[in-house]
């Protein structure tokens, strides 16, 4: 992929798959990697920085005997998500605009 | 090749300089995403022992892969701890130096870095991150606690001028050899012309109060010639002598002034040219 990801896009992916459900970092590492080129070292920064920000919090559950910590979206995440997606769609159409097929 | 609790000591080594609350954040975290790096891999031989009996030889093959995986070759997902450790210390020196209205922009260049394979910016950033980090984890930081009911976390930024000048004298130290050379070599010629100037100023001084004396004499000189003739005319005498020294002196110092002048201004025309014909030549 030539086009890089942003720190906002990552952001924002972040706080789509948490809308979906909480998981902890090493699924949200997996199922972003699924469709995005980030390294497994990619999240933690990501994820420091919502949690500072307060749009995600976490919990810790017990799992094999030891803590795994769960990460959830809060509701200024959601709402900075809704945001996010509104950005995304006004740039994805300004881009299209140029760049897509059917321009 | 390290297994997991090699990986995270050598991490935990590597984070040193960083508070407590951070490196711990970090350590947990990494601790946990191998721990399920792991168990993922586990889970894999399990799947390959369901779907194939263990005799044939690609069920037997899928097994001995995931047993790879499984140990934990935490290297090979995370990259070496010391690379990790930069990018750590990295993002938090740069959350703790930028105050929020940067934030966002400030974590772009290390989120590219991070993103991209990590090998050769990785010791190039490592450097100028370290003092950073080093710096920034001597402020406060009110970090989250695992505490059993969720938790928001907000860690607190304060911005250190020491870690501001620590930077700049980093970045005078690094600076390749030649600047300060150069800075030198400036210095020299500016004290050389500075005294060279001393010394015309002087001379001048001293034409000036030839000048000046030689007709003080003169005069005197005239009105002494009408009580002490004898007097008077040894005053009118040397009086003219230094009138005519200062002004042959005085001519002899204009046109060397001149000179000098001239020359300072070639010397500074030169070095000038040849500056810009090193920087045509750069680029």
């Amino acid at each position: 992929m030539v086009f890089q990801i942003t720190a906002s896009l990552l952001d924002a992916c972040v706080l789509s798959r948490l809308s979906r459900s909480d998981t902890y970092g090493y699924e949200l590492t997996q199922d972003l990697r699924e469709s995005l080129q980030v390294s497994e070292s990619t999240l933690y920064p990501v994820l420091r920085r919502l949690q500072s920000s307060a749009f995600l919090k976490t919990y810790d559950v017990p799992h094999q005997g030891r803590n795994r910590r769960y990460y959830a979206i809060t509701e200024s995440g959601k709402k900075q998500l809704d945001e996010f997606r509104n950005d995304w769609k006004t740039y994805r159409s300004r881009i299209d605009s140029f760049l897509g097929s059917d321009a | 090749m390290m297994d997991k609790n090699t990986y995270l000591l050598e991490l935990e080594r590597e984070l040193k300089g960083l508070s407590e609350i951070d490196r711990a954040n970090a350590l947990a975290y990494y601790g946990e995403y191998l721990d399920d790096a792991e168990a993922a891999g586990t889970g894999s031989i399990d799947a390959a022992g369901a779907t194939g009996d263990e005799t044939s030889e690609a069920g037997a093959q899928a097994i001995a892969a995931a047993e790879v995986t499984a140990a934990a070759a935490a290297e090979s997902i995370l990259g070496s701890p010391r690379t990790l450790a930069a990018q750590i210390k990295a993002d938090i020196a740069m959350a703790s130096e930028m105050q929020d209205p940067f934030g966002e922009q400030a974590s772009l260049p290390i989120l590219s870095w991070t993103a991209g394979s990590q090998t050769s910016g990785a010791t190039a950033n490592q450097a100028a991150s370290q003092t950073t980090a080093q710096t920034a984890s001597q402020m406060p930081q009110a970090a989250n606690q695992t505490a059993p009911t969720a938790s928001t976390a907000e860690s607190t930024k304060s911005k250190s001028g020491i870690g501001v000048v620590l930077t700049v004298v980093l970045a005078i130290l690094a600076l390749p050899v030649g600047l300060p050379l150069a800075i030198a070599l400036f210095a020299v010629i500016i004290a050389v012309l500075a005294s060279l100037f001393a010394v015309l100023v002087s001379l001048a001084a001293v034409v000036f109060s030839f000048f000046v004396a030689g007709i003080a004499a003169i005069v005197a000189g005239i009105i002494l010639l009408f009580t002490e003739f004898a007097v008077g005319l040894f005053y009118l005498g040397s009086g003219l002598v230094m009138f005519g020294l200062s002004v042959l002196l005085g001519i002899a110092f204009w046109q060397l002034g001149r000179l000098c002048i001239k020359g300072v201004a070639r010397l500074f025309n030169a070095l000038r040219l040849k500056l810009a014909k090193k920087e045509r030549v750069a680029q």
